[in-house]
């Protein structure tokens, strides 16, 4: 775990954290801007120090990065002995260096005993190419593909992540999320995530800090987090929810996955969905479990199930929950089984249908995406 | 019209000069450019100030200090007599205390201005991947700054060469010990010895017209827009 005990004063801004966030797969700590996301990260890369008149401290699995205590005095572990790596908006490739003197950079000071492999990070993430260029040469995408290279192999104990996607225009952006996506599922190490972005969200993160004005507002798996009506990720636009479930078969007439969510309710889902990658057979299989996610805008409500719609995905659910957001619509909590699922309606079909919590009804699912495994 | 063993002697003594205070200035400028780039402190404008003075005052008025300085019932050059048993008046170190001082804005100048265009975020990726303080300053800031490094260099070598008014003041005139190529000149002139003055002004012409040549061809190899001009300063 990485313990943080924040309570600082940063400028004119406050930063008050005290939490726990797990160190195996992907923790993002989201908020809007100004929420304080980046100092966060910045405190815990060490780039930033919290004023020394406050009592703070970091523990990374037990191990003190920062510790302000009557009893232990003040201690701050040097940044270049955090092992650590940390990718930000604008990669900070080493302008002098080429690619490949870029990533030996982080090789000659990695841990001896690192089993990271050069040649399957530079194959996964396709910088064999770009060798000799120097990062000038390179587009936004590609320099951020080498940084991401880079802080693979310095064989680090956790990556942060400083908004990585940021600056890409749609096209790399989408392509270096796609790596991300990958390499999170291979590689052991840790990330932390910052971002503002609800989909890199939704596709990245197991586990989610939510920030707003400097302090902690929740600390939860990610499946828990999207459909609390409490919190104001479910009121965002693109609201919605993740579920990790299994696959049942695959119907190779049709191109279909099959999947169980248990309850003797399955949900279909377009083989065309899969990203065109490797895994994506793997990802099929029966009994292997993967994540989809539902946006709230892409489900509405019916009485009855329809038998003549077009749409495939008809389960009956139980309404949980009511909330007005903004301009007459409302968010729908929905359960099926024990699976959370969002629904986004107007105001007015609201009325018209008489819906209200405890009510069984049937939610009409009209898209599904697949975001790989889980 | 061959040089005098006088004048080599003369010449000898200036490189060796140039060379130690070069040295010297490239390690100290370093240090102090690195902190001026970086600091946030109130008395940077005041730090700066005392850099650049050498660079308005004629080099008489800090001749004339440093002489007080260098009197032995002085604290300063009395403690220096105490640590190395020699005076520093009519000394070769008081020379190189002289031209460090006086050569001190050529150097910190250009590299304070390289080192501020480095962003803080290129040497902290670097510290996060592993380097130290020291690795930070060989495998990013140096060879990121090479050309203001090499600049400040040259001119801290040639600058040195070009001393007149401090050398005079603190330096005496002792030949082969602090009789520099300058001095020897006005010697020549003194004494109307026109022919060896010439050879004398002549090397030292041809010496400062090479190296400045180096160091814009240094400054135009690079495609830095924002340092058109490659030292940095303008040369009074």
């Amino acid at each position: 775990m990485l313990d943080i005990n924040i309570n600082s004063q940063l400028g004119s801004f406050k930063l008050n954290i005290q939490t726990s966030i797990p160190t195996h797969g992907v923790s993002a700590i989201f908020g809007p801007s100004g929420s304080g996301k980046s100092s966060l990260l910045n405190i815990i890369a060490g780039f930033n120090l919290p004023d020394k008149h406050s009592m703070n401290s970091i523990y990374f699995n037990d191990q003190p990065w920062l510790l302000n205590s009557d009893a232990t005095g003040y201690i701050n572990r040097p940044i270049h002995q955090r092992r650590i790596a940390y990718v930000t908006q604008t990669a900070c490739l080493f302008s002098h260096l080429t690619v490949q003197k870029n990533l030996q950079y982080a090789i000659d000071r990695s841990p001896e005993n690192s089993n990271i492999d050069y040649h399957d990070i530079c194959t996964r993430l396709k910088i064999h190419k770009l060798f000799d260029k120097l990062p000038e040469q390179l587009s936004g995408g590609e320099q951020q593909r080498v940084a991401i290279a880079r802080a693979l192999l310095s064989a680090p104990q956790l990556i942060l992540f400083d908004e990585p996607l940021s600056a890409l225009d749609e096209i790399n952006r989408e392509e270096v999320l796609h790596h991300l996506e990958q390499l999170h599922h291979v590689f052991e190490i840790p990330f932390l995530y910052v971002t503002h972005n609800i989909e890199e969200l939704m596709r990245l993160a197991d586990h989610v800090l939510l920030l707003d004005n400097g302090k902690l507002i929740a600390n939860r798996p990610i499946s828990d987090i999207l459909p609390d009506l409490n919190l104001p990720l479910s009121r965002h636009q693109n609201s919605g929810v993740i579920i990790d479930t299994a696959v049942e078969a695959f119907d190779t007439q049709y191109q279909l996955i099959k999947l169980n969510l248990g309850g003797d309710q399955f949900l279909w889902v377009s083989g065309a969905y899969i990203n065109s990658n490797s895994n994506s057979n793997k990802n099929a299989a029966p009994q292997s479990r993967i994540r989809i996610r539902i946006y709230a805008k892409d489900v509405s409500i019916a009485l009855q199930a329809a038998t003549d719609s077009s749409i495939l995905n008809i389960i009956p659910v139980t309404i949980t929950d009511i909330s007005e957001v903004k301009n007459g619509q409302a968010i729908i909590k929905l359960t099926c089984d024990n699976h959370l699922i969002l629904s986004r309606l107007t105001v007015k079909s609201i009325q018209q249908l008489g819906l209200a919590p405890g009510q069984r009804v049937f939610a009409q699912i009209k898209g599904i995406a697949l975001l790989g495994a889980a | 019209m061959l040089l005098t063993s006088a004048d080599i002697a003369a010449l000898i003594l200036t490189l060796k000069l140039a060379t130690v205070s070069t040295a010297i200035l490239l390690i100290i400028g370093l240090q102090i450019a690195w902190w001026l780039a970086r600091t946030r402190s109130r008395i940077k404008p005041l730090i700066e100030t005392l850099i650049a003075l050498p660079l308005i005052l004629p080099p008489t008025v800090i001749g004339f200090y440093l002489l007080l300085a260098f009197s032995p019932d002085n604290w300063f050059a009395s403690s220096w007599q105490q640590l190395f048993g020699t005076s520093l008046a009519f000394s070769f170190s008081g020379l190189v205390i002289g031209s460090v001082i006086y050569s001190l804005p050529f150097v910190v100048q250009p590299m304070q201005s390289s080192y501020e265009k480095i962003p803080q975020l290129t040497l902290l990726t670097a510290s996060s991947l592993g380097a130290n303080k020291l690795d930070q300053c060989f495998s990013i800031l140096l060879p990121m700054t090479r050309r203001a490094t090499i600049a400040a260099a040259c001119l801290a070598f040639a600058h040195t060469i070009g001393e007149f008014g401090v050398v005079l003041m603190i330096g005496g005139n002792i030949p082969g010990e602090t009789q520099v190529i300058s001095i020897a000149l006005y010697d020549h002139v003194e004494s109307l010895a026109y022919d060896r003055a010439h050879t004398l002004a002549l090397t030292l012409l041809m010496f400062s017209f090479i190296s400045l040549l180096s160091i814009y061809a240094i400054g135009r190899r690079g495609n830095n827009k924002s340092n058109r001009t490659p030292l940095g300063i303008r040369h009074a």
